[in-house]
């Protein structure tokens, strides 16, 4: 050990330097914190491997959800203006009456377009639908009726078109008229139904992810916790001690996100075919909106508000009680 | 001219370049300290004036309320009774949010040197320099030459387990030096040091007291400090029962 030599402490002591240089430090500082946390993960990987998979499974549910949601308004936007009518004749009906209706429904200005479709059109249809040609052919007489589809005009309100449907069905040869609106309304009911649970789900499941992580963190915060309080007592500001646990909590919801995103594209994969060809019965073609680079950024971005929310919990509990360690 | 100990102290603050190093004093007024669950008090009714840029030696037997003392010093926790006073701040009255700028003013020894494991040397040393968010360059400068007063130039890159338990409380001692704190706290810093380092030590707590910082050690090796021939306050199961030369 040596004389204590102020000139040796100061000779080579450059200044601190001006707002860029603080600037400067301030971002190499950040950059060692990065650096630091990314070593940490990578010593603990297991754990952090378990954080993000919890983390991931609780984004995911909302988030397939959303997309579920997504999918079943796709379906129904063709129709969600004015729905399609399929207007049932009676067995029988002339075919001047046929004529007559037919002129009629193209006069009414409701209606957009009417189009006849003969009874057998319609068995014809049906017959090449479920494949049973000779079957078909084997019956004595067409028991399907003749009917219209009917296109009302788009931008009608739920009153007008109850009652073009109320009219439709006053007609004397006339005997059912089905709207479209039916099962689109179960469809839009139940993607209501889901588009609320996926709400309901995505806050109960994001403060499960807030918890996973301020748990995850808090055990980063215990096995630094003498490092903390050497900290604390040399004058770190709580800012300071906090900056590296929000980098570990931005971390593991990034970890999460990432975890959710592979999640959701493989359950989309195993899913695709079945709904593809379910959806494909019903004339519609499936697709998958949402899950595009704009989802992802959010999903990445909620997931790392997340990640720093239960860190600044888990820091809030832990930190105020450091000056009460021995 | 070099800068050598002993000097005037006002070559000593040219020395020190732009930084002027004006003492905190410390004043204990009938400070008493109950821990819950305690039977007697840690420290009882000490009043007590650390002079601004003195040195003074606290003593006593293990538990006799040293470290509590200090402990109070550093604000880890408040007095049961009575008012600490640092520099013109009373303790009490100091927002949480100012207390990290009070402690960035102290440098602290610890008994134990608590040094972060995982860490280097260096890294060690700089870390006050740290939290104050200076530059690299000052930083490692100001570390580097702090390791070389303690003699330990060349172990920067080392892990604290790799110094032997002496080393390990000079890298604790540079480390509170580095800041070039107002006030210095030491607690037992001389308790794993051979007598020559503990000397050494000594008389290196002492040149920076003669630039005006404030310093406090508190040791039980009561024929070191007897050597040294520092004022010293004398505690005895929490209560202060004689003081030299202050």
């Amino acid at each position: 050990m040596r004389d204590f030599e102020p000139e040796l402490w100061n000779q080579s002591a450059p200044r601190d330097g001006g707002p860029g240089a603080r600037l400067l430090a301030w971002l190499r500082e950040h950059g060692l914190l990065l650096k630091e946390t990314l070593e940490h993960i990578a010593r603990n990987l297991l754990a952090s491997l378990l954080a993000w998979a919890l983390i991931g499974i609780a984004l995911s549910l909302p988030l397939g959800l959303y997309l579920i949601e997504s999918s079943l308004s796709l379906i129904s936007e063709p129709w969600s203006e004015s729905p399609g009518l399929t207007v049932y004749l009676q067995q029988g009906t002339p075919d001047e009456r046929v004529q007559w209706l037919s002129d009629k429904l193209l006069e009414d200005q409701r209606i957009e377009s009417a189009s006849f479709v003969s009874p057998q059109m319609a068995l014809d249809q049906f017959s090449s639908l479920i494949g049973l040609e000779s079957l078909v052919e084997d019956l004595d007489q067409n028991p399907l009726p003749g009917s219209f589809d009917v296109v009302p005009v788009p931008g009608m309100d739920t009153w007008q078109y109850q009652d073009l449907l109320d009219e439709l069905e006053r007609i004397e040869e006339v005997r059912d008229v089905v709207s479209e609106g039916l099962w689109l309304d179960r469809v839009l009911s139940v993607s209501e139904l889901i588009r609320r649970l996926s709400w309901i789900l995505a806050g109960l499941f994001g403060v499960g992810a807030v918890l996973v992580t301020a748990s995850s963190v808090r055990l980063v915060i215990e096995s630094r916790l003498s490092e903390l309080q050497v900290m604390s007592l040399v004058g770190a500001t709580p800012r300071f001690m906090r900056r590296p646990f929000i980098y570990f909590g931005v971390i593991y919801g990034l970890g999460g996100a990432l975890m959710s995103a592979m999640l959701i594209s493989a359950s989309v994969i195993i899913l695709r075919e079945p709904a593809r060809q379910f959806l494909g019965s019903y004339g519609v073609e499936l697709s998958v909106p949402g899950f595009d680079p704009p989802l992802v950024l959010f999903l990445f971005v909620v997931a790392a508000l997340i990640g720093a929310t239960g860190a600044l919990a888990a820091c809030a509990r832990r930190l105020k009680s450091l000056e009460s360690q021995p | 001219m070099p800068c050598k100990p002993s000097m005037q102290p006002n070559l000593w603050k040219r020395c020190w370049g732009q930084t002027e190093m004006f003492g905190l004093g410390v004043r204990f007024t009938e400070v008493t300290k109950q821990f819950v669950g305690a039977q007697r008090g840690a420290l009882q009714g000490v009043s007590h004036s650390f002079a601004p840029g003195s040195i003074t030696f606290v003593t006593g037997h293990s538990g006799a309320g040293k470290t509590t003392l200090l402990r109070l010093i550093m604000n880890q926790f408040s007095p049961t009774y009575g008012q600490v006073m640092v520099g013109d701040v009373n303790l009490a009255s100091l927002k949480p949010q100012e207390l990290p700028r009070f402690r960035q003013q102290l440098g602290v020894v610890f008994q134990e040197h608590r040094l972060l494991s995982e860490r280097t040397v260096l890294e060690n040393v700089m870390l006050p320099l740290r939290v104050t968010g200076r530059s690299r360059a000052l930083k490692e400068s100001r570390a580097l030459n702090a390791l070389s007063i303690m003699g330990l130039e060349y172990k920067e890159d080392l892990l604290p387990e790799q110094l032997s338990t002496g080393e390990q409380q000079r890298v604790g001692i540079a480390r509170a030096l580095v800041n070039r704190p107002r006030l210095l706290l030491a607690d037992e810093p001389t308790g794993n040091l051979d007598p020559e380092m503990s000397k050494s030590i000594m008389r290196l707590f002492g040149e920076f007291q003669q630039i005006g910082a404030t310093v406090i050690v508190a040791s039980h090796d009561l024929a070191l400090i007897r050597e040294f021939g520092a004022p010293f306050i004398e505690l005895r199961e929490g209560e202060l029962v004689g003081s030299t030369g202050s």
